[in-house]
């Protein structure tokens, strides 16, 4: 191989973490631990134990996205390798989740209102000096984490993270957070860490070509990686996206919570998540189709969907700055989502506060206040955006639930004449545990779980938002109904499934308001002149 | 031991002593309880079963068993293998019984989960037990953790009717698990007994310390938690019999006889502290029946010999065992007590069990000897669920053995043998209490009150109220500057304990006195001193003063505040059944049980009365809640030994 070739619109690079599917949580050396502690080895000890429990519940393709590993029982003594591999290679890890569980109770059972001090002696090794131990006013104790501090310890393991490389050929990804990737003959693996930049060099080739020996060489792949690496290349160039005219605002709905946004000044991509163009299935833009920069990248939350590194990282060499909701600080649930991205090597990560404002050529981002969607816990990390282009303005509400209207009073001014508001209506959302489960440190029960849900809008609160903004169009997006997200939310609608009938109901509600209404799913082009 | 075990005994000693615990009989000992009930379908498909004793339906074997096939075959269709566990979290029903014989039929054993035990022991539970799947009902699950795998036999009805009704194919063997079992752990940890198949049949079949056989009807009253139902369920259903089922949540003693009368039950348990009370207001009620046991906790001969005389055709069985050996271990069928006699005797080893009395060396104590408790034969549990070290220590090698790999569970009990053969309880070699019957470590409420924030440490110990009624007293040393009321002790720990384990009066001290090897010196701790007499809300009526007398006579003081909370006063369930018994009989009318539950005042309760017309749909929320909220004793019968 000497010629110069392309990497393939459908080549694929999953980010792991481990042997698992890597997303922020599994990034932040605050969260990992909890996960590997409270999901994979749980998940790893129940399907050795009941591994029938596992194939019997994934025979039905609704129980996909639940706690379920899908490996055949016959991967059962592999499974049990891994698991023994993780106790080993992960013991820091896990330690330092059992010791939060545990000083979790202790504080608890200690702190009375009086001065914590004496409580830093009971502070277990593995949290001395990484935490603070505080009150709210309300005397409720809590632990503070410093995670900046946590990168720079052993917490933090480059090494745990790779690249897979392979070839997407349909939409039926598996769904890929529940199971752990096993030893297969046909494995192709990175071994580098998420900012290397190694990474671009080969990324960059979707749009220009190079000798795919040097991208080898780059990522420190043997020879006998051969037959499995140039699968990944093609010698034919893509199709150029024709380019946004000037004067002009493009707006490019790219399927989920995904809009690209473009004058002939500057370019805006919420939640980028980019399907796999395979020559098969519905029709879709792909990387083709970007621009050949990203000026921002916006991320609504942290959520696998949202914040999608696999996506992500492909983009990187492309992309301008990051911009990221601000978190707290310090909470448990409530990573920092700057300190994941540059630790996953993006250069510029910009954080905003609640209304804190990015100027840009002819226009501006501003962050909106996201309510709900995350069972109640005290995370800041979210953020809607307002974005405006050449004065034309958009509202991307992303997973916002619009519960409590009111916020929308007080913003009217500031959001002025909205060109179109992008709505998501995922009002069946999966119970807190379902995310969050790994992180909470006191019984949860079903009741409270149940009634935590991941929600977004339904008709009715999304109505609220439309009247009380009135804008000249809505469309709803963001709701997973494209076929090739599967593996990411585990989403399959029918027409009685609450988010569509939801999401009808409100077409119908906008336009006997005489507002245009739609909901996306695929593709769209939106020009305004 | 390099020693015989029979060195302290003279040959002839030894010889009776061999005898004694010749105890052997024919039974199907390598079958198991699934096989055994589908043989016992094929023999009496048309009898019922189990009856309710709250509607009288019933089911008969051959729909029982059918249903039961049905959720063991969906059990394998959503992965359930042999030798997995199933939690089972449901009210007492038929459902209930369904659900362990499906776990039964899929080769699998069950833990039963009551589902009113607060959020974070149902938690413990979970965790050290590690449930493959909990069976429950949608409305129960709502109190489960979160993370939890579930067959709701509500809302997947569609899916278990659709299996099909036949036998499935014989799972299982006699030596797997039956069920688990969750007991009080001296650490703070409950531990969960490992009972198995042959356990349980050897309870059953082949002996004779009560009457078994299709003609016999069983009450099943005791929670499935405790390992009484062993008896009630088995007994009834490997033979043939019916089984009536109380209705769930609370249960007075009208309920409990009226169920005895109403389906002519034949064979009944009862914990010590009920069986006592019902001897005492309620005996006349039990006339028809022909097997009475009792146990749990010493029984008082007083009442036994009152029982002998009240219920001359029925046999009258003390029965002796922890759950460790399977429900009975001993059992003595009471003839006639001595005038002078200060204890009921525990009997004699039951058929296919021995009991060996050892000192500290490990030999046999000569007869009249205190000597501690081991127990043999084929009732022994496996151990103690994923307890390893735990099971290591408690089930030691039998050194009686004939073949390799005997083993002997050290009960820690004291006991002696009799001249005519008969083993007396003495008490206990450690700390563990008996409260109502259920079994308390004094550590693990220890350690439960030692997570409170206001709590320096503290120590449980059961103490014998004026009234005779033993209660479980906590002292406790507060962190300086902290101070904390009883009632917010007792709520601390309702959200981590079961309600028997929740200390009935808190005492403060300045410290705990220790022992010369400085370990807490319980029996210096001082005695709780009795409530104020003077009551500050004193009877404004002649009702309040009718019920006031009743709470004082149960609780044993002279006077109660018309304002205060029965529990906080010291009262329990059990207490509480044996107020609503008097109440009734001083003023001649019904006081439903869930009266005294909802209103526990003086005060409120009079009201209540007074406006008698509390009933109806109210009533039905209350039961609902307070299914949720508290035990009853009615249906306490923890475990057999005193």
């Amino acid at each position: 191989m000497t010629s110069r070739v392309y990497l393939r619109q459908n080549a694929l690079a999953e980010p792991l973490y481990g042997r698992w599917y890597a997303w922020p949580y599994l990034v932040s050396p605050m969260t990992a631990p909890m996960y590997v502690e409270n999901l994979h080895v749980r998940l790893m000890e129940s399907f050795i134990e009941n591994p029938q429990i596992h194939v019997a519940a994934l025979r039905n393709p609704e129980m996909a996205g639940g706690p379920f590993l899908g490996h055949e029982e016959s991967r059962v003594p592999d499974v049990a390798r891994l698991l023994e591999d993780t106790r080993r290679e992960s013991a820091a890890l896990l330690r330092f989740a059992a010791d939060v569980q545990e000083f979790t109770r202790v504080l608890a059972s200690r702190a009375d209102g009086c001065s914590l001090e004496a409580l830093y002696s009971q502070v277990p090794d593995s949290l001395r000096g990484f935490v603070e131990l505080v009150y709210d006013v309300n005397h409720q104790a809590a632990i503070r984490f410093i995670e900046p501090l946590l990168y720079r310890s052993r917490l933090y393991d480059e090494g745990a993270q790779s690249i897979e490389l392979s070839v997407v050929e349909g939409d039926d990804r598996a769904f890929v957070f529940n199971t752990p990737r096993l030893d297969e003959e046909e494995r192709l693996v990175v071994s580098l860490p998420f900012r290397s930049d190694a990474l671009d060099r080969l990324f960059r080739m979707r749009e220009e070509p190079q000798d795919p020996g040097l991208a080898r060489e780059a990522l420190g792949l043997g020879g006998s990686a051969d037959a499995l690496f140039s699968r990944l290349f093609t010698e034919s160039a893509p199709g150029a996206s024709p380019a946004c005219p000037p004067g002009t605002v493009r707006v490019r709905y790219f399927g989920h919570a995904c809009v690209l946004v473009e004058s002939d000044q500057a370019t805006v991509l919420t939640d980028p998540v980019i399907a796999y163009e395979h020559g098969s299935g519905h029709s879709r833009l792909s990387w083709a189709d970007l621009p050949a920069r990203i000026d921002y990248a916006l991320i609504t939350h942290a959520h696998q969907d949202h914040c999608m590194l696999e996506t992500l990282l492909a983009l990187r060499h492309k992309i301008g700055h990051v911009v990221v909701p601000r978190n707290s600080g310090g909470g448990l649930a409530d990573p920092s989502l700057k300190l994941v991205l540059e630790a996953a090597g993006f250069r510029s990560v910009i954080e905003l506060d609640e209304l804190g404002r990015i100027d840009l050529p002819g226009g501006a981002i501003t962050s909106i206040p996201f309510f709900g969607e995350h069972g109640d816990l005290a995370i800041r990390s979210k953020t809607t955006y307002l974005v405006r282009l050449l004065d034309r303005s958009f509202l991307f509400c992303a997973d916002s639930n619009a519960f409590e209207p009111a916020v929308y009073d007080h913003l009217r001014d500031l959001l002025g004449d909205l060109e179109a508001v992008f709505v998501g209506m995922e009002c069946e959302g999966a119970p807190m545990s379902w995310l969050y489960g790994p992180l909470v440190t006191a019984p949860l029960a079903r009741r409270m779980d149940q009634s935590r849900r991941l929600d977004g809008s339904d008709c009715e609160r999304a109505m609220g938002l439309v009247t009380r903004l009135r804008p000249r169009a809505v469309y709803v997006y963001a709701m997973g109904a494209e076929p090739w997200l599967t593996y990411l939310t585990s989403i399959h609608y029918t027409d009685e499934s609450r988010p569509i009938v939801e999401s009808r109901a409100l077409v119908q509600a906008c336009t006997a308001l005489g507002i245009p209404a739609e909901v996306l799913f695929g593709t769209k082009e939106m020009v305004y002149r | 031991m390099s020693h015989s075990p029979f060195s302290r005994l003279t040959p002839a000693q030894e010889l009776f002593v061999r005898e004694w615990n010749d105890t052997r009989t024919e039974y199907p000992r390598d079958e198991t309880i699934a096989g055994l009930f589908e043989e016992v379908v094929r023999d009496h498909p048309a009898s019922p079963a189990l009856v309710s004793a709250a509607d009288g339906r019933s089911l008969s074997y051959d729909d029982l068993n059918r249903r039961a096939n049905r959720l063991a075959h969906h059990f394998k269709r959503v992965g359930l293998g042999e030798g997995a566990l199933v939690a089972i979290q449901l009210e007492r029903s038929f459902d209930m019984i369904v659900a362990m014989l499906a776990a039964l039929k899929a080769g699998c054993g069950y833990v039963p989960l009551d589902p009113r035990l607060p959020l974070k022991r149902i938690s413990r539970l979970l965790e050290d037990a590690r449930p493959a799947m909990v069976v429950t009902v949608e409305e129960l699950s709502d109190a489960l953790p979160a993370s939890t795998r579930l067959v709701c036999l509500d809302t997947d009805a569609r899916a278990i009717t659709r299996e099909s009704d036949a036998n499935p194919a014989r799972a299982g063997s006699a030596l797997a698990v039956a069920h688990v079992l969750y007991t009080s752990g001296s650490t703070g940890e409950p531990k969960g007994v490992a009972v198995v198949n042959r356990g349980v049949i050897r309870l059953v079949r082949g002996t004779s310390y009560a009457a078994f056989g299709a003609g016999e009807t069983f009450l099943q009253a005791a929670p499935v938690s405790f390992d009484a139902s062993t008896f009630e369920i088995w007994g009834a259903l490997l033979h043939g019999a019916r089984l009536v089922l109380l209705p769930p949540g609370a249960a007075g003693l009208d309920e409990i006889v009226g169920a005895v009368r109403d389906h002519a039950v034949t064979t009944l348990w009862l914990t010590a502290g009920l069986f006592h009370l019902v001897v005492e207001e309620r005996l006349a009620g039990l006339r028809d029946l022909r097997t009475l046991l009792a146990g749990g906790d010493v029984l008082s001969p007083a009442r036994v010999r009152e029982a002998r005389r009240g219920l001359p055709e029925c046999a009258l069985v003390n029965g002796y065992g922890p759950t460790e050996s399977t429900t009975f271990a001993a059992c003595h069928r009471v003839q006639d007590l001595p005038a002078g006699a200060s204890r009921v005797p525990i009997g004699r080893p039951i058929a296919n069990t021995r009991i060996h009395l050892l000192d500290p060396d490990g030999r046999w104590v000569p007869p009249g000897e205190p000597g501690e408790v081991f127990i043999g034969g084929d009732g022994l549990a496996r151990g103690y669920w994923n307890r390893p070290e735990l099971t290591a220590a408690s089930f030691v090698e039998d050194p009686f053995a004939e073949a390799e790999g005997g083993r002997l569970y050290r009960t820690g009990d004291l006991a002696l043998l009799r001249p005519d053969g008969e083993l007396e309880f003495l008490g206990r070699r450690d700390e563990q209490v008996k409260v109502h019957g259920f079994r308390v470590e004094p550590g693990e409420v220890e350690a439960a009150l030692d997570a409170h924030s206001a709590v320096l440490r503290s120590a449980v110990a059961a103490r014998d109220a004026a009234s005779g009624a033993r209660s479980l007293s906590a002292w406790i040393v507060l962190r300086p500057g902290a101070a904390c009321a009883d009632g917010e002790l007792r709520a601390f720990l309702q959200e981590s304990l079961p309600d028997y384990m929740v200390p009935a009066r808190f005492v403060r001290v300045p410290g705990l006195p220790l022992t010369e090897n400085g370990k807490v010196d319980r029996r210096a701790l001082p005695d709780p001193q009795p409530e104020a007499a003077a009551a500050s809300s004193p009877p404004r009526s002649v009702l309040e003063e009718s019920v006031s007398r009743v709470w004082s006579s149960v609780l044993g003081v002279e006077s109660v505040d018309c304002e205060a909370n029965f529990f906080d006063l010291g009262g329990s369930s059990l207490l509480l059944i044996a107020a609503q018994a008097r109440l009734e009989a001083s003023l001649g009318r019904m006081v439903p049980i869930m009266w005294l539950f909802e209103h526990p005042t003086v005060r409120t309760l009079a009201a209540a009365i007074a406006s008698g017309s509390d009933g109806g749909a109210r009533a039905r929320a209350l039961e609902e809640r307070l299914r949720r909220r508290r035990g009853t004793a009615a249906a306490a019968a923890p475990e057999t030994n005193p």
